[in-house]
């Protein structure tokens, strides 16, 4: 059957922005669906509050509303669009959550559920319907029982004995979920998860810690045609959350017997739950020792695991559930790869491992033990010929600097501990417990990860004995460790422990050369080679046999390179994957033949067709380079994927890469920070006072000298990693003894620290001669708060014509006397109405989507036809499809509109358990929501209700203000009281307040008895909390205090500057206006 | 790793050098390439790749060692199994021995560290041909001399080698995958006779499922005695099986058919069987270029529509011309070949694809109860 064709108009729903459970992979899986459905012939309406995705580009969908994912925001979407369907498998969680919420209201009459019904959404996220279900078609399960108070699940607990597993009903990624190991745990976390659940319901079960867990990705279509697309086995036992294991494809310890059980038991449940069509998976354990097969459970929706599966395989599995839902059979779709019908089951002959990337380094009061609840940020995807390779791989991939296995230092206990606490870095620890001596039966008992993986571990342990200086000269053995997956990095660094010779990477490489060992590539074909790949989307591996000729692939097109950011983590997101996907559009829209490379299975940058040709690969110099080798690429483009292929562009110019754009020199001038303050002087512009410390005691001076508060950091992290502000000497000497181990080497960076300033973001973009300014963005938190964690407002809200016009010319100057041709992004801070310049990056920032999306100028595209070599003004007017661009003052800058954009970040606080939601010089959010409107008040509003922070329009605000900022309570209460707020807050506040003639009254700190304030947190009296902070967060009260606004989510500020702007949504209030819905088309228009 | 050399040459003149974790010796035999990723036990000892040397594109093999009830037959059938890395040490439950142990006890070699997806590029692109593998001559004109020397497998009647000598009744049925063991077969309501070409267990297993009691004979049937025992109903119908090398030599065979066609004895055929009727009706089979061999394949069901993923091992289809006397059942979405045959004048009805699996997907099991269907009376 072809396409529907009853249907019109069809509303597909994002996921919003970038939290722990769902990252860029509903951007990969939205932005297919978009796309399919519209070379279809719909009409595509899309809701997605997060401007940094691609499928939020103004020319994919007919009509794109970047606004909060909220019922009554798609209520007046789908009036006013006339939507006839929704497809809200697409969005992750979000999409499904509030697409179920608004049937189950009444919401959607009329309008037709895509992909899945109702009844199956229902069936398969309903942990009571879905049990009910898996008894009925005789599957087994493991006990369990639901619970609505702490005394029933008690009862339960009782009944199953521990370790046991509680779990909050319809919650993203297991969020409130966790395993007990004794009833005061138990207690703990019963509360927790009957807290986050909406329905306030948890499930408690019998526990499968430590048996296996796999996953199948499979597809159903309306003729109720199956296929498996991919097995997934984790290597972390049960009890990790899949997301958080690292896991490999295909399974690989099943026989066919137990993998067709597996399979045909993955389809009666798809029947079953009734998933008309499209992608589901299913997760299944297994316990080792007598094969019994649990289901755990299924998504009724594309996932995670399905990006995963996509790109392990080739298959696209979102674009095929796109077709599937609106009326094709899989028999009639074709697999791009190869020419053949997508009705098939693929095959691969390579195997896959994913790792996770955690960040809990940003967050050291986070609980950093792994559980069902999922807690990593991002992770990165390895191909191999064989697990050894793969793994090695996939660890190289991670951005933790790891060459590999590498060593622990840790003495035998803390090792063992190690290998059986489930922790981020447990797989090194294993590895560390063989070099240790223990066995393959001793590891096992301790952490229940299976022997196979095991093995492997250990024979590639046991093989780095072999890896001597003589292993340079011997090609056999040589090659075997390059086949097993050894980096050059590692071989180097186990030659210098083995041979104690000095020994370099390039020393290895060239050694390699010689030998005639080189990385080959192989094709991720969905077929294990049976039928000709017709898309090169490819993987190294060492080959095992040494063929006299390696086939290369072949182009006479002029060709570009493209480096991706690697995996997401904070600080490094979608925002750099929206960049490197623009450089692929924009080189094709050139005839250039575009490279993507990159290890990220998440993003749409390695979707097969986003490119000409696609490398999975480590962001690392060894396998960067070989691709170099191997394709001779015209130019590379190192400066859209973040910090990660930045870093690279030296070593690359080295070896004679061609970067394009910016060089190298100009990289490093920007980050060399003697070299750039001589640039600074040079030019007349002004950076705040600082110093460079070598020793503490100099520090101390220096701190003297420019007066406090200064702001410290370590020189060799970038990102804000170890940042801080410090206030006194006591704590800049706590500071130096405690957060850094400064030398020579390592110096500290000490700035006078701008208290109070008001701080700029400005993206640019340079050809050499002009300058065209992409946008001016003032944040709304004062500096030191990370520029990524800081809301911001496009255009500025509060900064005068003159000055805005002083930093557009001073960027201008910047980039010109840099010399840098592409993107640029510069920080400013604005200080007693003098401009301050903080920071150069000539590289695409993280603002660069957002930008793009509020002017309606893609200034990654127009920047990668200037590094191409076209003139700015050409490519501009390219782009300029919205007729955005003007010239003023010898300046290319874009011609406002009569909108504001607002941008706000969204943070993990509330998946981390006992991470303190301080906001600080150091980043943390890991995403971004946009709120637009033509009021800066409103647009705050939408963005606050996209965060999930919806600012409330009555009840009572509880205020509490450090000493330092209590001169302005009164203010901000001002602005409360008038909108009918009742004050509550503490002693000193209140005085303050009480004193200006506000109303307001005092409740108890915690310490000071009781009732206090999280006695009226808890009895929900609380609509909002305005909570400001310093360093000496530690103080307990203020700790609790934010941990139980997390915890009852309750909408918090902790600045003075977000305050004024939830007082100044307020003055504009009327929930009707902050929940108006309007395409971005008719913004830019 | 203590693995001995291997040497191995393909006719198209390749030559690599690999090693050997299976039996010692120099084997000869036709390389093709099996992309399941799970199921090497059963693929070892399935009869049908008598002759053969199976390459597996799945790279890691050994993971799940070997257990007696994953035997499709008594023993290891094919010459030689290729793959990119054996893993000595398996983790299974399951697991009884080692793959290298069977493979030893098996007399069949064992080659890994060989770049498998070249093998299987070579195979896709110029055919199947013929190999030598050696862990004593790795001299490569030595090689060559020696498989030139030998008989290519089509010159081979390897039927006569798998095919059961005495005839018996199979007792047994279907696994079944939550007790781990295989059930006792249901009360049959038919009987039949299966021509043993080199049949896999797991047939009979699905025959004796679908509630028809199955006798096993040799190939040297005589088509005479089954008729007269079809008309005294002592048997209800005969089922053809699957089976090694090239039907178009097994002349014998096709004349016993002949007789049953004529007779019109109810019939049922997989894989070598079907190919078999198509000959005995007068249309000869054509090779493929690589063949099918796989647990993937798309096969759609011309009169539901649905599409079966199936387990496929054949290196040779009937001809689309067939159709003067059939109606198609069922075509390879791959390559549009016929994968399934109603006669139109007589209760016979065959199929290209593996309906049984093991390994493979099990949705098309559902044939055998179209067996029963046709025979009951």
């Amino acid at each position: 059957m072809p396409k529907r064709t009853d249907i019109h108009t069809i509303l597909l729903i994002g996921s919003g922005p970038i939290v722990i459970g769902q990252a860029c992979e509903f951007d990969y899986s939205g932005t297919q669906a978009v796309k399919t459905l519209k070379e279809l012939g719909y009409r595509v309406v899309l809701i997605n509050s997060n401007p940094a995705t691609i499928m939020t580009d103004p020319e994919f969908a007919d009509r794109t509303y970047i606004e909060p994912i909220k019922e009554e925001v798609i209520a007046r979407i789908i009036e006013q669009e006339k939507v006839d369907a929704i497809l809200p498998t697409m969005g992750g969680q979000t999409a499904l959550n509030v697409a179920m919420s608004m049937y189950k209201k009444g919401m959607l009459e009329g309008v037709e559920f895509l992909g899945a019904k109702p009844e199956a959404i229902s069936k398969g996220e309903d942990r009571k319907l879905f049990n009910e279900a898996m008894i009925k078609i005789g599957m087994d399960l493991p006990k369990s029982k639901n619970a609505y108070s702490v005394e029933e699940a008690i009862e339960v607990a009782k009944e199953f004995g521990f370790p046991v597993i509680s779990r909050a009903s319809f919650t993203l990624a297991g969020g409130g979920s966790g395993v007990a190991y004794n009833m005061e745990e138990f207690e703990k976390l019963a509360q927790e998860g009957i807290s986050a659940s909406p329905i306030n319901e948890i499930e408690i079960m019998e526990s499968m810690l430590g048996w296996k867990e796999y996953e199948m990705e499979v597809i159903r279509d309306k003729a109720d045609n199956c296929i498996v697309v991919c097995s997934i086995e984790n290597f972390d036992p049960m009890g990790v959350h899949t997301g958080d294991s690292i896991t490999v494809a295909p399974a690989l310890t099943l026989t066919d017997k137990e993998y067709q059980r597996m399979r045909d038991a993955s389809f009666a449940i798809l029947r079953e739950i009734g998933v008309d069509t499209g992608g589901s998976n299913v997760q299944f354990s297994i316990n080792p020792k007598n094969g019994r097969m649990i289901v755990i459970e299924m998504n009724p929706r594309v996932s995670r695991s399905s990006a995963l599966a996509s790109k392990a395989t080739g298959y696209p599995i979102a674009k095929v559930a796109t077709l599937l839902a609106v009326g094709f059979t899989l028999d009639e779709i074709t697999n791009d790869i190869t020419g053949t019908p997508a009705a098939f089951e693929p095959v691969i002959d390579y195997v896959v491992t994913k790792i996770p990337r955690f960040t809990f380094e940003k967050f050291p009061e986070a609980i950093n033990t792994l559980s069902t609840s999922m807690k990593s940020v991002g992770e990165v995807m390895a191909i191999g010929r064989t697990f050894k390779e793969s793994v090695q791989k996939a660890l190289c991939s991670l951005e933790t600097n790891l060459a590999g296995f590498d060593e622990i230092d840790a003495d035998d206990e803390f090792v063992r501990h190690e290998i059986r606490r489930p922790n981020a870095d447990r797989i090194l620890y294993v590895a560390e417990g063989f070099r240790r001596g223990m066995s393959v039966e001793d590891i096992f008992d301790t952490c229940n990860i299976d022997p196979w993986f095991l093995y492997q571990i250990e024979e590639l342990i046991a093989f780095e004995k072999e890896i001597t200086a003589s292993i340079l000269q011997d090609e056999v053995l040589f090659r075997r460790a390059k086949t097993y997956g050894f980096s050059d990095k590692k071989i180097a660094q186990l030659i210098v422990k083995n041979s104690s010779v000095a020994c370099k990477e390039n020393d290895v490489y060239t050694a390699r050369k010689a030998l005639g060992i080189h990385l080959e590539y192989s094709e991720v074909d969905t077929c294990a080679a049976e039928f000709e790949a017709l898309t090169p989307y490819l993987y190294s591996s060492t080959n095992i046999t040494k063929h006299a000729n390696i086939e290369k692939r072949k182009s006479d097109k002029k060709k570009v390179m493209i480096l991706g950011g690697g995996p997401n983590r904070i600080g490094q997101g979608i925002e750099f994957d929206y960049c490197c996907v623009h450089a692929a559009f924009a080189l094709k829209e050139m005839g250039i033949e575009t490279i993507m490379y990159n290890c990220n299975p998440e993003t749409v940058s390695t979707d097969y067709d986003t490119s000409d040709v696609l490398y999975f690969e480590p962001i690392d110099f060894e396998h960067v380079r070989e691709v170099i080798e191997n394709e001779n690429p015209d130019g590379i483009i190192v400066h859209f994927g973040g910090q990660t292929p930045l870093k690279l562009a030296n070593a690359l110019t080295n070896i004679g890469a061609k970067i394009s754009g910016t060089s190298a020199a100009v990289i490093d001038l920007a980050e060399d920070r003697e070299k750039f303050s001589d640039f600074v002087i040079k030019n007349g512009l002004k950076q705040p006072a600082n110093g460079l410390a070598k020793t503490k005691e100099e520090s101390y001076a220096i701190a003297e000298n420019l007066g406090y508060p200064v702001l410290v950091r370590p020189s060799y992290v970038l990102g804000g990693r170890g940042m801080r502000i410090v206030y006194s000497l006591d704590e800049l000497k706590k500071y130096m003894d405690l957060a850094v181990s400064v030398s020579n080497d390592a110096p500290v960076l000490i700035d006078k620290f701008l208290d109070q300033a008001v701080e700029l973001d400005v993206d640019a973009i340079s050809d050499g001669k002009e300058v065209y300014i992409g946008g001016v963005m003032q944040h709304i938190e004062e500096a030191g708060i990370h520029s990524g964690d800081s809301a911001c407002s496009l255009p500025p809200v509060t900064l005068s014509k003159e000055l805005i016009a002083q930093v557009e010319r001073d960027t201008k100057k910047i980039a010109l006397g840099l010399g840098v041709i592409g993107l640029m992004n510069v920080q400013y801070a604005i200080y007693q109405n003098e401009i301050y310049l903080i920071e150069v990056n000539p590289r695409a920032s993280r603002t660069v989507p957002f930008v793009s999306k509020a002017t309606g100028l893609p200034l990654a595209k127009v920047a990668t036809r200037v590094m191409m070599g076209e003139k700015l003004r050409d490519a501009l007017a390219f782009y300029d499809k919205f007729n955005v661009v003007m010239e003023e003052n010898d300046l290319l800058k874009p011609r406002l509109k009569n909108h504001v954009a607002v941008k706000e970040a969204v943070f993990p606080f509330n998946k981390l358990f006992g991470a303190d939601l301080v906001l600080s010089p150091e980043m943390k959010s890991t995403g971004e929501v946009m709120g637009i409107s033509t009021n800066f008040g409103v647009s705050f509003a939408k963005a606050q209700i996209a965060a999930g922070n919806r600012i409330p329009t009555k009840g009572t605000c509880f205020l509490s203000f450090i000493d330092m900022d209590k001169k302005h309570a009164p203010e901000i209460a001002k602005g409360l009281h008038k909108h009918g707020f009742k004050l509550v807050a503490t002693k000193g506040t209140q005085k303050v307040i009480e004193e200006a003639g506000i109303p307001c009254e005092v409740v108890f700190k915690i310490s000071e008895g009781r009732p206090n304030i999280e006695d009226s947190m808890k009895n929900g009296e609380i609509a909002m909390a305005i909570n400001t902070s310093d360093n000496n967060t530690s103080k307990k009260d203020a700790v609790v205090i934010r941990q139980e606004v997390l915890k009852r989510n309750i909408p918090y500020f902790t600045t003075l500057s977000a305050a004024r702007a939830a007082i100044l949504a307020l003055d504009e209030a009327g929930e009707d206006t902050w929940t108006s819905a309007q395409a971005i088309q008719d913004f830019l228009a | 790793m203590g693995l001995k050399q291997a040497w191995i040459y393909l006719e198209n003149g390749a030559y690599f050098e690999a090693k050997s974790f299976g039996a010692d010796g120099t084997s000869v035999g036709e390389i093709v390439f099996n992309t399941s990723l799970t199921g090497y036990q059963e693929i070892m000892s399935d009869p049908s790749y008598a002759g053969q040397f199976v390459t597996f594109t799945m790279p890691e093999i050994g993971n799940v060692g070997v257990n007696d009830q994953d035997m499709e037959s008594t023993k290891a059938h094919a010459k030689g199994m290729l793959v990119r890395n054996y893993q000595p040490r398996h983790s299974s439950f399951r697991a009884e021995d080692t793959l290298e142990a069977f493979l030893k006890e098996h007399n069949v070699m064992g080659i890994c560290e060989i770049d498998t997806r070249f093998l299987t590029k070579t195979i896709r692109k110029e055919g199947a041909m013929m190999m030598i593998a050696s862990t004593e001559i790795s001299d490569k004109d030595e090689l060559k001399r020696v498989l030139e020397a030998s008989p290519r497998i089509e010159d081979v009647n390897y039927i006569e080698i798998v095919s059961t000598k005495t005839a018996y009744k199979h007792t047994m049925s279907t696994y079944n995958s939550r007790e781990f063991k295989y059930d006792d077969a249901p009360k049959p309501e038919a009987k039949i006779v299966a021509l043993d070409f080199g049949i896999k267990r797991n047939i009979l297993n699905e025959i004796t499922s679908a509630k028809i009691e199955v006798e096993v004979i040799p190939n040297s049937f005589d088509a005479e005695e089954l008729i007269e025992r079809y008309n005294k109903r002592e048997i209800d119908g005969v089922f053809l099986s699957n089976g090694p090398g090239d039907p178009l030599v097994l002349k014998k065979e096709q004349e016993q058919i002949k007789k049953l066609i004529a007779a019109k004895v109810p019939m049922f055929g997989i894989c070598l069987g079907h190919q078999l009727l198509s000959i005995s009706h007068g249309y000869d089979t054509f090779k493929l270029k690589f063949g099918h061999h796989g647990g993937n394949h798309p096969v759609k069901n011309i009169k539901t529509g649905f599409v079966e993923i199936t387990a496929q091992n054949h290196n040779y289809n009937v001809p689309e011309n067939i159709v003067e006397i059939a109606d198609v059942t069922h075509v390879n979405l791959f390559d549009n070949t016929i994968e399934g045959l109603k006669y139109k004048d007589g209760p016979i009805f065959s199929v290209q694809h593996h309906p049984e699996s093991s390994p493979g997907p099990k949705e098309s099991r559902y044939i055998f109860n179209q067996f029963l269907e046709l025979i009951k009376r």
